[in-house]
């Protein structure tokens, strides 16, 4: 179950970005959308965990809603990290709104930071 | 009056401390549990590097300091809470709704600034539960901060994913733990 919340997390966050850069969707439009699509979809049929799944694929969107700054291998990390910020979320961050932003600002900057850290890295080690 | 640079600077410490609590808040569970505390620290620090070396030139949306984008970001988080509330629509579903007839509604008026992107953002405040938020006037409330957040933030953090979540989860912090 955990690989596929993240799995979801991931493609959630591609589908965004690709919207986005390739399809040139607005990016409102191309983080509303999927989830909109499958809140809508959850709305007419029971599915176990519904809010979990809605909250994954809604908070990796906001990673998806990156600029061409970043790689789309760097936002499929980023949408990694912002699902396992999500499931592992505090009692006391929960029900505040802009909680999935902020796990969402914080894994693209998480992948940002790893990204120059790795460059530091490699120059050093040349 | 803060100017450029220096302004921005405050902004970002802003961002900064709230993320860091937001992070640290992991690890306690009553008590502090230290394997975690340790491994939120050090997520901290690499957030804290990554701030300090986020020097791109910002190529993502831009953010208007307008009158309008304040009240779209206001009547955004106001239309997603009553959705919630009255409707009994998920969080989810709501601010996404709010998101697409915000789109439209840029898209017809040929709006130039940018109100589906305020009104989205205050979508999110509109996420808010009703056990956090209990009433409309602390949602007014958080939205109007959250309208000063976005426009004192127009300047960083551009084509940042989250960055919109990230000004909604800071008013909405300070509204409930600080000014009510």
């Amino acid at each position: 179950m955990m690989v596929l919340f993240y799995f979801i997390g991931m493609s959630s966050a591609a589908l965004t970005f690709v919207l986005q850069h390739k399809v040139k969707m607005n990016v409102v439009l191309a983080s509303a959308l999927p989830s909109f699509c499958l809140a809508l979809l959850f709305n007419f049929m029971e599915v176990k965990e519904e809010n979990l799944w809605l909250a994954i694929v809604f908070t990796a969107s906001f990673v998806g809603m990156s600029a061409t700054n970043f790689k789309l291998h760097e936002i499929i990390l980023g949408g990694a990290i912002s699902t396992a910020l999500l499931l592992n979320m505090p009692e006391v961050n929960r029900g505040l709104g802009g909680g999935m932003g902020t796990s969402a600002f914080i894994a693209v900057l998480l992948t940002f930071g790893l990204r120059t850290l790795y460059q530091k890295v490699v120059k050093k080690a040349k | 009056m803060l100017k450029g640079k220096k302004f921005n600077i405050w902004v970002k410490l802003l961002f900064i401390i709230v993320q860091a609590s937001f992070l640290l808040a992991y690890a306690w569970k009553g008590q502090w549990e230290w394997g975690v505390l340790s491994v939120m620290v050090a997520t901290t620090l690499l957030l804290i590097w990554a701030y300090l070396h986020y020097h791109i030139h910002d190529i993502g949306l831009k953010l208007k300091p307008t009158l309008i984008a304040g009240v779209s970001l206001i009547a955004g988080s106001f239309i997603t809470f009553a959705l919630q509330v009255e409707l009994g629509l998920s969080a989810v579903l709501a601010s996404s709704a709010v998101g697409i007839l915000a789109y439209l509604v840029y898209k017809i008026s040929k709006d130039t600034n940018n109100i589906h992107i305020a009104a989205y953002c205050g979508s999110f405040i509109g996420m808010t539960s009703m056990i956090r938020a209990t009433d409309y006037f602390t949602l007014i409330l958080a939205s109007v901060l959250g309208a000063c957040v976005y426009i004192f933030a127009r300047n960083v953090f551009n084509g940042v994913g989250g960055k919109l979540g990230s000004i909604a989860f800071i008013s909405i912090c300070l509204t409930l733990y600080f000014l009510l």
